[in-house]
Formats: C-alpha cells, sequence, structure tokens
C-alpha cells in the first residue's frame, strides 16, 4: 500500500508539473486500486523523458507546435533586425517628412508622398539612402535642388528670390491696405472753415449783408466771395462798391 | 450790367485741382506694373510653343562615362537627342531602336546622345547597363537642358540636322524605331 501511496504522490507531482505548476482537484482522495493499470500507465509516462517546454503546455499543448511557434518568430524577427542595422532609425514617416516638400517631376502641383507614379517611389527611396547616409533634411533638398532644378521645390532656395516669393504678396497687401486706409482718412476729413479776415474787417461786411434783406442765394455769394478776397489790395474798393450798390 | 452781374464776376471760380502724383500712387503703380509684369512672364513662358525647328539650344554635358561633350561640338554631325528616365516605360521600348541606330549610323556621321532627365544615377546605370546602351548617355542636371527644349515629360527626342536646326520633335516612343528613324536620318544625310 505505501508503495502505491508513494507511486501516487511521484504521480500526482508529476502532473502538477505538467500543468504549469497549478495543483489539481486533490488526487490521493480520488484514487481507487481498480485503476492501478491507468495509474502504471501515467506512471510511465512520467518517467519517459520529455523535452523542455519553453512555452507552458497551457498554450501549446504539443512541442511540435512549440518549436513551428519559435520558428515563427524567429523568421519574423530577423528581417526586422537585419532592417535596423542597415537603416538606423529612418522610417517611412522621415522619408515622407521631407518628400512631402519635394514635387513630383511629371505630375503638375503633386508631393512626392502622395504621389504613385514610378518616379516618385523613386525618388522617395532615393531620399531613404541619403537619411541612412546620415544626411540631413536641408542636404536632401539641396541635392535634389541641385539634381532637378529648382522646380522640385515649393519656394526658392536661393534667400532673394525666396524672401521676395514669400513676402512680396504680403507687402502688397499692406500696401494696399495702407493706401485704402489712407484715401478713407482724407474722405472723413472735413473741410478747413474759410480763413478769417485780418484785423477784423470780415466782420462790418457780413454785419451789413445781414441787416440788408437779400436772398439767401446772393447772401452767400456776397458772404463767400469777400471771405475769399479777404487778402486782396482792392478789398477796400470792392467793399465800396458793393455797399453802394446795395443801398441803391 | 445789372448789379447781379458784377457780383456774379467777382465770386471766385473754383479752383482746378491739379491731379497730384504722391509717393504712393507711385509705390502703388509701381506695385501694379510688377504683378502684371510678373504675370505676363508665367504666361509668356506657358504659351511657349514647343520647340519643333529652329536652332536647338547648345548644350554641354558630362557623360556617365566621364566624356565631356557639347552639342556645339557636334556641328556637322546629324545629331539625335532622346530624353529618357529609367522609371519611364515607354523609354524602355524604344532604348533598343536607339542602340541599333547608334550602331547602324554611328560611322556615317550621327551622333545618339541620351539625356537622363529627373532620373536617379543609381537606376539611370542600372537602365544603360541592362539594355546595353554604349551610345553617350548623360544626367541633366539641373534639368537644365529639358527647360531649354520645354520638356514636359519623358522621353522626347529631337533630330538636329548637320547645321544645327530642329528637324524633327517626338513625343513619345511611337515613332522612336528603326524604320521611321533611318527613313529621317537617310533625307538628312543625303540633304
Amino acid at each position: 500500500m505505501s508503495q502505491f501511496k508513494s507511486l501516487f504522490k511521484r504521480l500526482e507531482k508529476k502532473r502538477i508539473e505538467g500543468l504549469g505548476g497549478v495543483p489539481p482537484a486533490p488526487f490521493l482522495l480520488s484514487w481507487r486500486p481498480w485503476r492501478l493499470g491507468v495509474l502504471k500507465q501515467e506512471i510511465r509516462i512520467a518517467k519517459t523523458p520529455r523535452t523542455p517546454r519553453l512555452i507552458p503546455s497551457s498554450l501549446f499543448p504539443s512541442t511540435l507546435l512549440n518549436k513551428l511557434f519559435i520558428l515563427l518568430i524567429v523568421v519574423l524577427l530577423v528581417p526586422t533586425a537585419v532592417a535596423q542595422e542597415t537603416d538606423p532609425g529612418v522610417t517611412l514617416d522621415d522619408v515622407n517628412a521631407i518628400a512631402g516638400k519635394l514635387y513630383c517631376p511629371v505630375c503638375p502641383n503633386e508631393t512626392l508622398d502622395s504621389c504613385r507614379t514610378a518616379a516618385c517611389a523613386q525618388w522617395r527611396e532615393e531620399i531613404r539612402v541619403q537619411l541612412v547616409a546620415g544626411r540631413t533634411e536641408d542636404q536632401i533638398i539641396a541635392d535634389f535642388v541641385t539634381r532637378y532644378g529648382e522646380r522640385v521645390v515649393d519656394t526658392p532656395l536661393n534667400a532673394t528670390l525666396r524672401g521676395l516669393a514669400l513676402y512680396t504678396p504680403y507687402a502688397l497687401l499692406a500696401l494696399v491696405a495702407g493706401v485704402a486706409l489712407f484715401t478713407l482718412l482724407r474722405w472723413g476729413r472735413k473741410p478747413s472753415p474759410p480763413a478769417p479776415l485780418p484785423h477784423g474787417e470780415g466782420k462790418q461786411p457780413a454785419q451789413t449783408v445781414q441787416e440788408t434783406p437779400s436772398p439767401p442765394l446772393r447772401q452767400h455769394r456776397v458772404g463767400e466771395g469777400l471771405g475769399v478776397r479777404a487778402n486782396d489790395d482792392s478789398d477796400d474798393d470792392y467793399r465800396a462798391r458793393l455797399e453802394r450798390d446795395l443801398r441803391q | 450790367m445789372t448789379d447781379i452781374d458784377f457780383l456774379q464776376d467777382a465770386a471766385p471760380q473754383p479752383e482746378r485741382r491739379r491731379p497730384r502724383i504722391t509717393p504712393g500712387t507711385v509705390v502703388l503703380l509701381a506695385g501694379i506694373a510688377l504683378v502684371a509684369l510678373v504675370v505676363a512672364m508665367q504666361l509668356a513662358r506657358q504659351t511657349r510653343g514647343p520647340l519643333e525647328s529652329g536652332s536647338a539650344p547648345d548644350f554641354s554635358i558630362t557623360t556617365y562615362g566621364g566624356q565631356p561633350m557639347a552639342l556645339s561640338d557636334l556641328r556637322g554631325q546629324v545629331v539625335v537627342v532622346n530624353f529618357w528616365a529609367s522609371w519611364c516605360e515607354p523609354c524602355k521600348e524604344e532604348a533598343p531602336h536607339l542602340e541599333a541606330i547608334w550602331q547602324t549610323y554611328r560611322e556615317r556621321g550621327v551622333v545618339v546622345l541620351g539625356i537622363a532627365w529627373s532620373d536617379v544615377e543609381a537606376d539611370t546605370r542600372a537602365f544603360i547597363a541592362d539594355f546595353n546602351l554604349t551610345y553617350p548617355n548623360a544626367p541633366d542636371i539641373g534639368t537644365r537642358i529639358g527647360d531649354d527644349y520645354l520638356i514636359r515629360a519623358v522621353p522626347e527626342t529631337y533630330i538636329i540636322d548637320r547645321d544645327g536646326q530642329v528637324v524633327e520633335r517626338l513625343i513619345g516612343s511611337t515613332r522612336v524605331n528603326v524604320t521611321y528613324l533611318s527613313g529621317v536620318i537617310d533625307r538628312l544625310l543625303a540633304g
């Protein structure tokens, strides 16, 4: 009996190991003598040397599947590792960041990152190659301009031309706004009153005119004429003639 | 003369305002003229007709083999200038024909020049090797030659006579074959 018990204990230990260390339901309490054949078979299995499991048997009960899984991981990881060795830190986003600033040689107004032509694919690959070689964005763009002309960029690289291209529209806009503002201010300015007559001479004729029962048009014209001619030397003569005429 | 007449005579005439030219007006006019000039230049450039005839623009190149050449140095020979690129599918169709023309006529005063337009050098060299091209090929640095010849896309082929005049402009690869090119070249050599 004690031999059976020790066998069952070993068997239980093996079963627990086979289940990844999780103890099953109490085993010893459920054993029965008529299960001896089954127990012997289980003991035989337990004594059979087994290959070590890298993956818990709860995930992959078969060791073959384990091996296939490991092989799959290796197959997937090796190219990535190789690519990382050749393209240190160069991603598709890095390439597209530069490609978005360059234009397709054949499609009008289409940047390299969105163009699907073979030419753009080649140029994107060229950008990637230069990034891998350690070139900066400015160096790559400058190289493209040297090789393919200014039309590959949206604005000229020359500082003067670039300034003209970027700021001329704004300068023109500011100029037009300035002229419009100046014109509006001039229109809104009130007309200046007529210059006052020297030595208060202007008051006397104005009073004279007001005393005279003249039509409004005449009164206005007289006053206006006097105001404008205030500095004229012939004012006195003119005024005398005017008063004399009005008295008649 | 009535009393009102002399008053009317005495009334001051409104002064005529002379149109004044202020600095602002000058600047505004200059700005408008500048914009008009730029627009006119762009329009003229866009509406400039293709180079169908007339004197062929001169250019200097350095071939992939390192040999410097200039079109003007080839005066007295018939020159076939072919603009191409490795990413251009029709260029692959016409390349063998151009090589055949070069092999047939190179001893009779005909030069075939390949100008790689907007191409990556490594791919250009691979293309030359793939098609076993032996005629001179060179990159169009800065696409200056293409701009002079108003190239919008490739392939384009120009046939230039012995006097440096453009005789034919072939767009695409349809007519760039041994039969057609031989006909044109024979005519030019005979003339």
